[in-house]
Formats: structure tokens, sequence, C-alpha cells
């Protein structure tokens, strides 16, 4: 076992060996490596981190595929983070993503990392966060996380990402109104993929339209609407300039600032919930399992008893 | 494992068996609008009148390892012993467009066919072999192109005319994207360049058969027999559109379009599928495109027993398999039939399991007088009721591409292949669950080791094969393979029929591979679309 | 939290059949590993470099053209080169006497066509651990 120093080391020269192993123990909320966690967060470089969301389909991993080959053009050094779905029922999980990335697969200077949602809602994994952690501090930049893709209320990639994209492609349901009341009004840059079939200048007008019902001070993001094709090479470097335009943006006025602590208090909130639920199971489940003997059986009696029990013990007298 | 083995009460498409069957099941049964006699429309029975009395199913083993001179030792045996055609199998980096030196063809050297990297492999392939009499299938997809170039250049070579040329290219790269995956280019120049071929040959090469549409590698990647046959004519449909939309007349060139199915073991189920086939095809050919010429109405095709129905346990089984699916294949009326050897679960065939493989067709030609009748199931009220309903939903699927806008979009929104994943793992729970049994696998499983000799492609064969490609590198004009070429990718760019470049390409001494990578510059890479 | 077994299951060489290794890949996720499937052709040093960025703790690949012997040890190699410790284990048309060849190379084990999802399974909760820090 490798010592806390010498894994930091690692970290910092990019050995893979290393960093794979240390996001293996993240994933594994093993308690050693929120020890390292701590020590590497301040060495982060500052890396822009570019979430995409957006329907099963459209063509994520294509696009991120093609985003990073742009990339490695100017000779960047870049992270994937891909999240797939982890059964609820047995644990397992098939992890995809890399088959339509696979002409990275052996650029050492890619680093593509599958994860598991391990029972994480939203369309993130529970160690999203910790693992951007780990790669900002290998100093890849930038770096893409692809959301499970699973539709519309997958809103949580906005919170952990410095950009956000809302990835659509046309005939993938009948209108992009279903959409609206989640995914729709989190991107910063609406990217209709699949430029190359017959609706998607319909798809790119909805969207317009939508965006212009909104109004936007000088100071705000104006979100932008870019038609890609990964297939024929379409849109990419629109792309790769709009989300470079975004970062741009973000480094001017403090605003970077302002998004990395919302980013932080994210990571708190998170390690904080997760800390307190696991803490509490247990506690819990003991509470539960000594009320079902001698209540009756109606879950809101017992429920606001137990909450009342629950907050006298642990909130009142901390 | 289960000690009383499961009987299967329904198909492997999942049609469930009736204990009988009688007239209710055919009721309304018109004999002349669904069979008609062998030879006659819609050629359920048969494409010939006089069936196998006429002509006798060609024997044809795929064979095909190492390097050019020891397949051709293995050809000119199989020729001896009363084999009628030729088969070739190349092996991978042939298949996929990499020279024998190049690093991705690590290991993989005359290991699943022959090696063939330039003309002079092809000239040694041949070797004695008279090109201008026996007729020579070549199962090559993406690269079908270049090896078809470099037998053309052959036939010039030797002064044979290629209008006396007779064989087969599979040139499927339908199936390809579908099952198979051995490709290259994106769809569009992938099925350009097989219509290259079909114009090509209607021009100047009449007697070859330009696309050998293919189910068997379907099936063999996990679907039904009715997915096999609903795809393979969706293909079928797609490649016959595509050379209509080149300006050629359907009646010119359908006649050489042929078919490759699958005999799997679920015996009857399987001579209903090519009886549907057939009835299926001569009906949409005639309604979808005017067919005239009634030769353009047949389904010929070539059958070859299933390699993944056989099984490494108890290898001496596969022997049984083997026969009772090539049956199943002349009763279904194939006109061509490969029968896989016992060994193929481990390794290529060995001459002695090649040999019993032939055998096997032998004694079903001229012993059993199976042969003798055309359609002998023929009007059974188990058979018929099945192809009727094999049709039937083969046609459900077929209409569902159609809906999808052909094949091609289908392909790319993955209706086929996430249809064949889905069937490929029920098959598997069936098996794991002791729903379905396997002889020797999940039933009746033995410890004895029961040890097969095996066929061994060394080391030493794959280093003579670099070191000849090598030389040919050293020893030709460079500038003259480079400026054939450059004449092929220009001809590419401007959207020519490639086949005469790409002769020209293959006599500079150009090789394989760097043919091939010279149209991937124009042409771009296939990125895989995968669905697990 | 209860550690997880992370496999990369893939196809190295030019040969296109996935049937078995896509079946062997569901098998597994539905047996509760987490499995990150490779896609088609990949060669040695992608798998290499794929099953060390996603730190798994055993490779599994599927060979059906015949190349297992160039092929394994190529990876195994590789491994060994980066310094890597992963187990690989492998499936596909391979004769007895090549299994032994593997087994003697530092393959963990190699399954023949016929071989049921279940004795993949079972294999790996016997031979397969999760790894840590």
């Amino acid at each position: 076992m490798p010592k806390v120093q010498a894994i930091l080391e690692g970290i910092l020269k990019k050995d893979a060996l290393i960093a794979s192993r240390l996001l293996r123990a993240v994933d594994d909320q093993d308690p050693k490596a929120v020890e390292i966690l701590e020590k590497i967060y301040p060495k982060r470089k500052p890396s822009q981190v570019i979430g995409l969301t957006g329907p099963p389909g459209v063509g994520k991993s294509t696009l991120i595929d093609a985003l990073v080959a742009k990339e490695r053009e100017g000779g960047a050094c870049v992270g994937v983070l891909a999240i797939d779905p982890s059964s609820p029922f047995t644990g397992g999980a098939l992890l995809g993503d890399r088959i339509r990335m696979s002409r990275h697969a052996s650029d050492p200077d890619v680093f593509i990392r599958s994860l598991a949602s391990r029972g994480r809602m939203g369309g993130l994994s529970a160690s999203l966060q910790d693992s951007l952690v780990v790669m900002q501090a290998m100093g890849y930049s930038p770096i893409f996380v692809e959301t499970v893709g699973t539709g519309q209320d997958e809103v949580e990639v906005l919170r952990v990402s410095h950009t956000t994209l809302v990835v659509l492609a046309p005939g993938l349901g009948d209108s992009i109104q279903s959409l609206k009341a989640g995914i729709m009004e989190i991107a910063d840059i609406y990217v209709v993929n699949k430029a190359d079939k017959d609706s998607a200048r319909t798809l790119q007008s909805e969207i317009e339209d939508l965006i212009g019902m909104k109004v936007y001070t000088p100071e705000d993001w104006q979100p932008r609407v870019i038609l890609t094709s990964p297939a024929y090479n379409q849109g990419l470097k629109e792309l790769q300039e709009a989300i470079k335009a975004h970062w741009t943006y973000l480094n001017q006025a403090g605003r970077r600032r302002r998004k990395e602590e919302q980013i932080a208090k994210q990571l708190v909130v998170g390690r904080l919930q997760d800390g307190i639920l696991h803490l509490l199971e247990a506690k819990l489940n003991h509470l539960l399992g000594g009320a079902w003997k001698d209540e009756i059986l109606n879950p809101y009696t017992m429920s606001n008893k137990l909450f009342e029990r629950f907050k006298q013990q642990v909130v009142d007298e901390t | 494992m289960g000690t009383s083995p499961t009987l299967n009460t329904t198909s492997l498409s999942g049609i469930p068996f009736e204990t009988f069957y009688d007239e209710r099941d055919i009721e309304g049964f018109d004999y002349q609008a669904k069979l008609g006699d062998p030879g006659t429309f819609p050629f359920t029975r048969g494409i010939h009148g006089d069936m196998y009395r006429g002509r006798l199913w060609t024997m044809r083993q795929f064979a095909g390892f190492g390097t050019a001179s020891d397949t051709n030792a293995r050809f000119r045996y199989l020729l001896s012993q009363g084999q009628t055609g030729l088969s070739v199998a190349f092996d991978m980096p042939t298949l996929m467009g990499f020279d024998s030196d190049h690093p991705s063809s690590l290991g993989e050297v005359g290991k699943c066919g022959v090696a063939v990297d330039s003309i002079e492999d092809m000239d040694e392939l041949f070797a004695e072999i008279p090109v201008g009499e026996v007729s020579t299938s070549m199962t090559i997809n993406c690269t079908a192109p270049i090896v078809f170039a470099m037998y053309l250049a052959l036939a010039k070579r030797r002064g044979v005319p290629l209008s006396s040329l007779k064989g087969t290219l599979q040139n499927d790269m339908l199936k390809e994207f579908i099952a198979q995956k051995e490709w290259i280019y994106p769809i569009e120049p992938s099925l350009k360049l097989t219509i290259d071929i079909v114009e090509f040959c209607t021009n100047h090469v009449p007697l070859w058969n330009t696309i050998s549409i293919s189910g068997y590698h379907i099936r063999e990647a996990g679907s039904t027999a009715v997915q096999e046959l609903a795809f393979t004519l969706s293909d079928g449909l797609e490649y016959v559109k595509r050379a209509i939309g080149r300006g050629l007349g359907v009646d010119q060139f359908a006649g050489r379009y042929s078919f490759f199915f699958n005999a799997h073991i679920d015996f009857f189920e399987e001579i209903a599928k090519y009886r549907a086939a057939r009835r299926v095809w001569a009906r949409e050919m005639k309604e979808r495109y005017g067919v005239k010429d009634e030769r353009s109405l047949w389904m010929r095709f070539h059958t070859q027993t299933a390699g993944c129905s056989l099984t490494a346990q108890q290898p001496h089984n596969n022997i049984v398999r083997t026969a009772i699916e090539a049956l199943a294949a002349v009763l279904g009326g194939t006109q061509s039939l490969h029968t896989n050897s016992l060994d193929e679960t481990y390794a290529l065939p060995t001459e002695f399991a090649a040999t019993l493989a032939l055998r096997t067709q032998q004694v079903l030609a001229y012993e059993t007088g199976v042969p003798s009748t055309g359609d002998p199931l023929g009007g059974s009220y188990f058979i018929e009721s099945l192809t009727d309903e094999i049709e039937g939903r083969a046609m459900d699927y077929i209409r569902r591409i159609d809906e999808y806008g052909g094949m091609v979009p289908a392909i790319e929104a993955g209706f086929p292949q996430k249809e064949i994943q889905e069937a490929a793992c029920l098959y598997q729970n069936e098996l794991n669950q002791g729903k379905r049994t396997v002889v020797g696998v999940n039933a009746f499983a033995s410890d004895e080791d029961e040890s097969i000799p095996l066929l061994r492609v060394g080391r030493k064969q794959q280093e003579e094969q670099i070191r000849k490609v090598r030389e040919l590198r050293a020893r030709r004009s460079n500038a003259a393979a480079q400026k054939g070429l450059d004449a092929l990718k220009r001809a590419a760019e401007q959207g020519e029929n490639l086949i005469p470049a790409l002769v020209l390409a293959v006599e500079s001494l150009a090789t394989l591979g760097e043919v091939a990578k010279a149209l991937q510059d124009v042409y771009g890479k296939y990125r895989e679309v995968s669905y697990i | 939290m209860e550690k997880k077994v992370r496999l990369l299951i893939g196809k190295v060489g030019l040969d296109g059949h996935d049937r078995g290794v896509k079946i062997v890949a569901r098998a597994l996720r539905d047996a509760g590993f987490e499995v990150i499937y490779t896609g088609l052709h990949q060669t040695p040093e992608a798998i290499v470099n794929m099953a060390i960025q996603e730190g798994v703790d055993a490779i599994g690949l599927s060979i059906l053209s015949g190349a297992h012997l160039e092929l394994f040890e190529r990876v195994l190699h590789l491994l060994k080169e980066k310094g890597a410790t992963i187990p690989v284990f492998g499936g596909g048309i391979i004769p007895p006497e090549d299994i032994v060849a593997l087994k003697k190379m530092g393959v963990k084990e190699a399954f023949t066509p016929g071989a049921l999802t279940d004795q993949i399974v079972k294999w790996i909760e016997d031979n397969i651990v999760p790894q840590s820090l």
C-alpha cells in the first residue's frame, strides 16, 4: 500500500496507475481516500468542467469523442467521466460509453473513466465530484462529464460543471415541450446533434423560441444553439469555440470564483448528506425496529413521533 | 444440470409446436398461389423443375489457412476428392484491409484463412488451378473490391477472358454492419463499392455472382430463423434498389444476386425457412420491381451448417449435428452446401475432419435417395403451416424495416442489431435455465477427455508471409505503386466506378493494405455503433 | 461501503464476433459486477491503457480468430511493462493445448464455446477480489 505522500506525488505526476487506484477508492467510499482528496484539493489546476446531459440516443458519447479529438489536435490533455446506471436490484452495471470513444482508447493523454451511478439519482454518480477533483489535480483540462441520459430530470450536472451542454437530436420525441420543465432551463449551450437529419432546423428554431422568451441582461450569458454532426465533422469547431467563449465569460468579473464556490458548496452538501444519512440509517432502522412492536401501524403517526425523537436526540443537542 | 432434459415445444424462433397438424392448420390452402410446382412461381418448392436430378447441389467446402501455397495444396486436394467448386477463406488482416506486417495483424496472419497481401499471393493461391474453368467463391466483404481486382488481374495475366470467370463474391456489407462487424469505411461508401462490383460484373463478368446476400452471419450472431430470413431479404431488396439507382435494369443484374443461409439444428423450422425465403423473394421482386426475367425471381442460395450449433464438449457429436443440418438444407432445396467439420470449435479443420465433412454430403447425395424428389416435404400439414408462419413473422419485420426507410436507416437506428442481441441473450438464458438442451453441455455432460487432433498454423507461416510482403515492397517499383494508388484516390474522389482503377493499382504491385488505406484516406472510417 | 468487482470485458484483435462477449458482459452485470465493455477491434495497447484508467480488478478478453497466443502474450507483456498487476482471463476458439500454454504464460482461465455464463460468473466470484488503496 503506497503512502499518502506517494499517492499525492503520483497524482500530481499524472501517474495513471496511482490515479486509477485512488479513483477506485473514491468510488468505493474508502475513508482513506478522503484524506488524500483533502490534500490534493488545493493542488487542482484551473480546468473547465463541461457537463453534457440530454435524452438517450442523442449521441452524447459520440459528441464527446469528437470534441476530445478536437482538443487533442490542440495538444490538450483531456479527461472524461462517463456515467451509466447501476441496477437497483443487483448493483451491477454495464458501462459502454467507451465503445463510442474507441479511437482514444490507446491515448494516455485522454483519461476516460466510466462511473456507475451506484444509487445516485439525477444522472450523476455519488463519486463524481471527488473524481473530478482527482482529474483536476492531475491537470486534465478540459474535463467532460457525460450524465446517465435518462431524460428531463437530469439537472444535477449544472451544479458540478462550469459549462452545461444540453444535447438534443431531431426525431427523438415529438417536441421539446415535454423537456421544457427540466433540462431546457439549465443549458449554457444547446446542441442540436445529428444535424444532418431533416428536422434539425425545426428543432433549432424551437429552442431559439424558448430562449427568446427569457429576458437576459447584458451581464448574462446568452445561451447559444449549435448544430453538430460528428459523422460529417460539422459544427464541431463552432461548438468548441462556444465552449471556450463560455469559459472566457466565466473568467471575467469574478464569475468563475462564484461558480466554483457553488460547486464547492455542492460538494460539502453532498458529502454531509451522504455522511449523515449513512450515520443515521442504522440509528433510524433501530428506532423503527423498536417502534413497530408497540405502535399502531400508521406511518404518519409513527414518522411524526420518530422525527420528534430524532430531532431531540441529534439536532437540538448539537 | 438436470437429469431429465427438456424436449423443445417451441422452435428456436419461438414458434410453438402443436402435438400434430391436420387440414385445419392449412385451411383454404391454394396450391398454385402458395407453392406451384418446382420451377414455377412462387418457387416455394424450388427454382428448378427437375431439382437435383438436373443438377446436384455444389459441394463447396470453405477452406483457407496459412500462406497461399498451403491453401493451394488444400484446394487441389479437395478438387481431387470430388469437390466441385472452390471457396476461399481469407485471414482477418486480409478481410480487414491490413498487410501481414501491420501491427494490427499480430497473431492473425494465416489463422482463420489464407493471407493475401498482393496479386502475387493471389497467383500462388491459384497455381495450377484453371481460373477460367473452376468456380470460385470468395468470402470477403469490405476488401472485396480489392481482392476481386486481384482475381481479375490474375485472369488478365493468364490470358483468361473476364467473360469466362465463374464464381461468387460475398460482397455483402449490410450484414457486416448488422452482424459480422468487419468493416472499414462508413456505410455509404461501403455500399458504393458493393454496387461498383455489381455494375462492373454486369458489363464485363456476366457469369459472376456479384453479391451473396448473407443470413448466415446474422444467424451466427444470435438471431432467430425468422430474423435471419427477414434481415437478409431486406438487405437484398436494398441492394436491388441501389443497383437500379445506378442505372442498371433489374433484369440485367438481379439474376446474379445469390443468397447464403445458415442451416441450424431446429430441423423443420430450417426447411420451412428456405421455402418461405424463395416465396417471399419471388413475390417481392415481382411486386416491388416489376421483374420480367424469371431468373430475377429465383432465390438461389448457398447453405452452411451452423457453426454456432457446434460444441467444444464431446466434439464427435458435431458430426451428427452437421449431418442433420445438411439434410435440412437439402430438403429445403439449397444450390450449394458447406458442411462444418467436427473440430471447428477448437481450430480450423484438419484434412481428416474436412474430408469427413465432405463425405457427409456425399452420403447424403448418393446413398440416401433424398435428392431424387423435389421438395419431398411439400404438402405436409406441419411444414406448410410452419412455412406460412415464418413468412408472416418475417414480413412483419420487413415492413418495420420499410417503415424506417430501408435497411440503412434501420441499421443507423440500431434496429436489427438490437433485435439480434435480444434473441441471443434470450437463447443463452434458456440454456442456463435448462429450458433448452444441448447434449454434452447442459445435459449428458461427461468428464471424460475426448481429445481430437487439431490443425496448427505455426508462427513460421506468419513469419514467412511477413517476409514475403516486405520483400515485395523492396523489390517492386515504389513509384509505380504510388502512381497506381494516387490514380485510385482521384477516381474515388470523382465518384467513378473504382474497379478499373483497383485493377491497375494491384497490377502496379500496391499491396492490399496500401490500397485499403488509400480508400480510407478518401472515405474515412466507420465507427462502431454497439448495443449491449 | 461494499466494494464492487470491476471488470474490463472486450474484444482484442480483428475478428468481429461479439455475440459471446456481449452475452458474457450482460451476465456479469446481472451478477452484480461493474462491467466496462470496450467494443470491437481493440489493440493490446488500448486494452491495457483502458484497464489501467478504469481501475479494474480483471480483464476478460474474447478472441475467435485463433490469434489468442500472440495477443494474450502481448497484453500480459504490456501490463508488466506498465507495472500493473491485473489478472487476465479469456474465451474463444482455443484448443486445449493452447489453454495449457496460456495458463503457463499467466492467463488465469480460458473458456471455450459452450461454456455457460453461470460458470464464468462463478469463476470470477471465486477468483477475483476487488482492489483497494
